[in-house]
């Protein structure tokens, strides 16, 4: 194949730069798409020999110089455990809060939501797994300081930030810093976790934070090992935790037909939910929907989701709710004593809040949550 | 690509206001695979509302046999007709005679005609009557989430992504196709932006026209000029303002739904004359108690729930390799490799 001079000098020219470009970058080092910043992580123990052992979640991973964490943010640089998902969020959207999902948490307002690369979970059906599953450095990040943060909240006069998406744990030092400023300027911060963290970064999180949503994806050590690619215990003491803590708690289980659908199952979650963390927190029922490594399953049938939410109540569960499945009955929250509908909802849409200063106008009977 | 027919759906609208329009003939022959197709239409229409509107077992079961009774009077009606439509036959042909032969109509011919006709539309409404009580029993059983749906439901072949893929707590992306058209927007560099700007304009005037309906000139010019503030706004904007003010700039995007407005104002005309609604026209169609029996058969099958046997589950890739959690942080070897080397 023949070439002109001008095609030859243009790829001597591509060649020499891509040849420079690779010695003057770390061996497989991959170039950011956006933003990219890092922060020393605050809770690691240094080793001998450059190591590092991360204690964040329950993981503990031991990293020698430059390994990642099994989250894919925190990096080993020379004995020192640096974390790069921080102010640097790869997703940004004004959400309904409903959306969090929150739903005796300032219903019907919007909250700035975002997400940065990372989990430290393998959730087998993770539906934003293009970033959950991925590192900080490979995802279209944006510059949002704590600061910056909070100029959004105040320009567009939002009350909350939301951390979801992905998993808050994965971002902790970031999470914190933020809702930290978050709280010193007069709004309110809220995540949705997988709580598979440690007890001291969550007591940390949880006196920052207002609410949280916390998934409880099943209630067995052979689901979440297999599914989720964690063990269950953590998931338990986490929520206790989060509890004790006194912020607004509400919990979220997203029913995957075959796997975590089992009545008795539910039935056991329910009754540990009512035991350990008392009648009053609300739990979700989520329609799952095939994604990711999942996508050979059928969505939940919704007969599937009612069964479950009638388990629920039959436990004792006050408020129990079906997401994903609009318009439905269960999308509603009703007065656990005259049962009218107090919030009634289409989805992720609030059509009427009949509560007046947070109790049934009917009954007077006082609801939970943070209404104001 | 959403195919939501929109011309036949005003057709529809019409159309189905007249539950039984004796007298009226087809204009083009009988074609069996053009009626197949019309059939497999309305069925997956109507699945498309049913399945918006997440019907449980016990509305499917009321809805069902509200259909049947459409049906039911359907033929009934039909059957009354049948007397009417024969003497109407012989009247109507008179007067064609008549009118044909331009020599005036005889009162005779004239009173039979009128006659007949009326009784054509007295039977006619009768059956709309029927229908409109059923309609209003069909709306009884639905809630109010489902009457917005109903509302908003526009007919189609392929389901709108609010219905077919609606937006799931945690979700992070979107689905709406302005946002998608913004961010693409931005990306696109300066000087081919300026070339190229017009032609963008044409090219969504082009797909508003062929979906929302065309625009006068001046309708157009208004629209341009928002149009082109917005890009430039959106294209302006740092990342971070993009992504907190895109639904704002997604909404300035979308023009007025001229088709739809028409298909509504439609609707209301029909309500005040006291036709059949959107409920009936759909759901009470001919045809669609035989849809219902089939979801209603769906839903009443047990659903198998087995409990899945965990050990024939592959974990994912990823984990395999960092090896997850799996073996637990008692058992992790001093040297253990959570993650993969990033050399960062």
């Amino acid at each position: 194949m023949e070439r002109t001079r001008r095609e030859f000098l243009y790829r001597c020219a591509c060649g020499g730069a891509a040849l420079a470009g690779g010695l003057a970058l770390p061996c497989g080092r991959v170039v950011a798409r956006g933003y990219d910043d890092k922060i020393e992580v605050k809770l690691y123990k240094k080793l001998a020999d450059r190591k590092i052992q991360c204690f964040v979640c329950p993981l503990h991973c031991i990293l020698k110089d430059g390994e990642t964490c099994f989250c894919r943010t925190r990096t080993n640089h020379a004995g020192t455990l640096y974390n790069h998902a921080y102010n640097s969020p790869c997703v940004l959207n004004v959400d309904p809060i409903e959306k969090t999902p929150l739903l005796h948490f300032l219903p019907g307002t919007k909250t700035l939501a975002l997400g940065l690369a990372g989990c430290n979970l393998r959730c087998l059906y993770c539906q934003n797994w293009q970033i959950a599953q991925d590192e900080p450095v490979n995802t279209k990040n944006m510059k949002l300081a704590a600061d910056d943060a909070v100029a959004q909240l105040r320009a567009k006069d939002l009350p909350t930030i939301a951390f979801t998406y992905t998993e808050p744990t994965s971002y902790f030092e970031y999470a914190l810093e933020v809702a930290t400023a978050v709280r010193q300027a007069g709004r309110r911060a809220v995540m949705a976790s997988a709580a598979y963290i440690e007890t001291q970064p969550l007591q940390e999180l949880c006196a920052q934070l207002h609410g949280m949503v916390l998934a409880l994806k099943g209630f067995d050590q052979e689901f979440y090992l297999k599914v989720c690619g964690v063990r269950f215990d953590p998931i338990l003491k986490a929520i206790e935790t989060a509890k004790a803590s006194g912020r607004w708690l509400e919990l979220t289980t997203l029913v995957i037909p075959t796997y975590n659908d089992a009545p008795d199952q539910i039935r056991d979650m329910c009754k540990w939910i009512v035991k350990n963390l008392g009648p009053d927190v609300p739990l979700h029922f989520g329609r799952f929907v095939p994604e990711y490594q999942m996508r050979k399953l059928p969505q939940t049938p919704v007969q599937t989701l009612e069964e479950c939410r009638n388990i629920a109540l039959s436990e004792g569960v006050r408020f129990a709710y079906i997401s994903n499945v609009a318009p439905h009955d269960g999308n509603h929250t009703y007065c656990p004593g005259c049962k009218s509908v107090l919030i009634r909802r289409i989805g992720l849409k609030v059509l009427e809040n009949n509560l007046k200063g947070g109790r049934c106008p009917k009954c007077q009977r006082e609801i939970p949550g943070v209404w104001a | 690509m959403h195919v939501c027919d929109w011309k036949a759906a005003a057709l529809l609208v019409f159309a189905a206001t007249m539950p039984c329009d004796f007298g009226a003939e087809s204009a083009s022959p009988p074609n069996p695979v053009r009626d197949a197709v019309a059939d497999l239409r309305r069925d997956i229409n109507l699945y498309n509302l049913v399945n918006g509107l997440q019907l449980s077992r016990q509305q499917t079961a009321t809805i069902l046999e509200l259909a049947r009774q459409a049906d039911a009077a359907r033929s009934e009606a039909e059957e009354k007709a049948q007397g009417a439509l024969k003497s109407a036959r012989q009247a109507f042909a008179d007067l064609r005679t008549a009118v044909a032969s331009n020599q005036g109509i005889p009162k005779d011919v004239e009173a039979r005609a009128n006659r007949f006709d009326q009784q054509l539309k007295d039977l006619r409404e009768r059956a709309e009557e029927q229908t409109k009580a059923l309609e209003e029993k069909l709306l009884a059983t639905l809630s109010d989430g489902q009457k917005l749906v109903l509302a908003n439901y526009k007919h189609c072949l392929i389901p709108t992504p609010d219905l077919k893929d609606p937006t799931r707590v945690g979700q992070a992306s979107g689905t709406d196709r302005a946002t998608a058209v913004l961010r693409m927007l931005r990306q696109i560099p300066k000087p081919v932006y300026d070339r190229d700007r017009e032609q963008i304009f044409a090219r969504h005037m082009e797909l508003i026209s062929k979906h929302l309906g065309k625009r006068t000139p001046e309708e157009e010019a208004a629209f341009k000029q928002k149009f082109l503030a917005v890009i430039d706004e959106a294209r302006a904007l740092s990342d971070v303002d993009f992504e907190v003010q895109k639904e704002r700039l997604a909404d300035a995007l979308k023009p007025k739904d001229k088709i739809a407005d028409a298909v509504k104002a439609m609707e209301a005309v029909g309500a005040s004359l006291g036709k059949p609604g959107k409920a009936a026209q759909i759901l009470l169609a001919p045809g669609a108690a035989g849809v219902l029996a089939e979801r209603l058969a769906l839903l009443s099958a047990p659903d198998g729930r087995a409990q899945t046997d965990l050990n024939k589950i592959q974990p994912a890739d990823s984990c395999q390799d960092g090896k997850c959690a799996l073996d637990g942080p008692g058992n992790l070897a001093p040297d253990r490799k959570p993650g993969k080397k990033e050399g960062r």
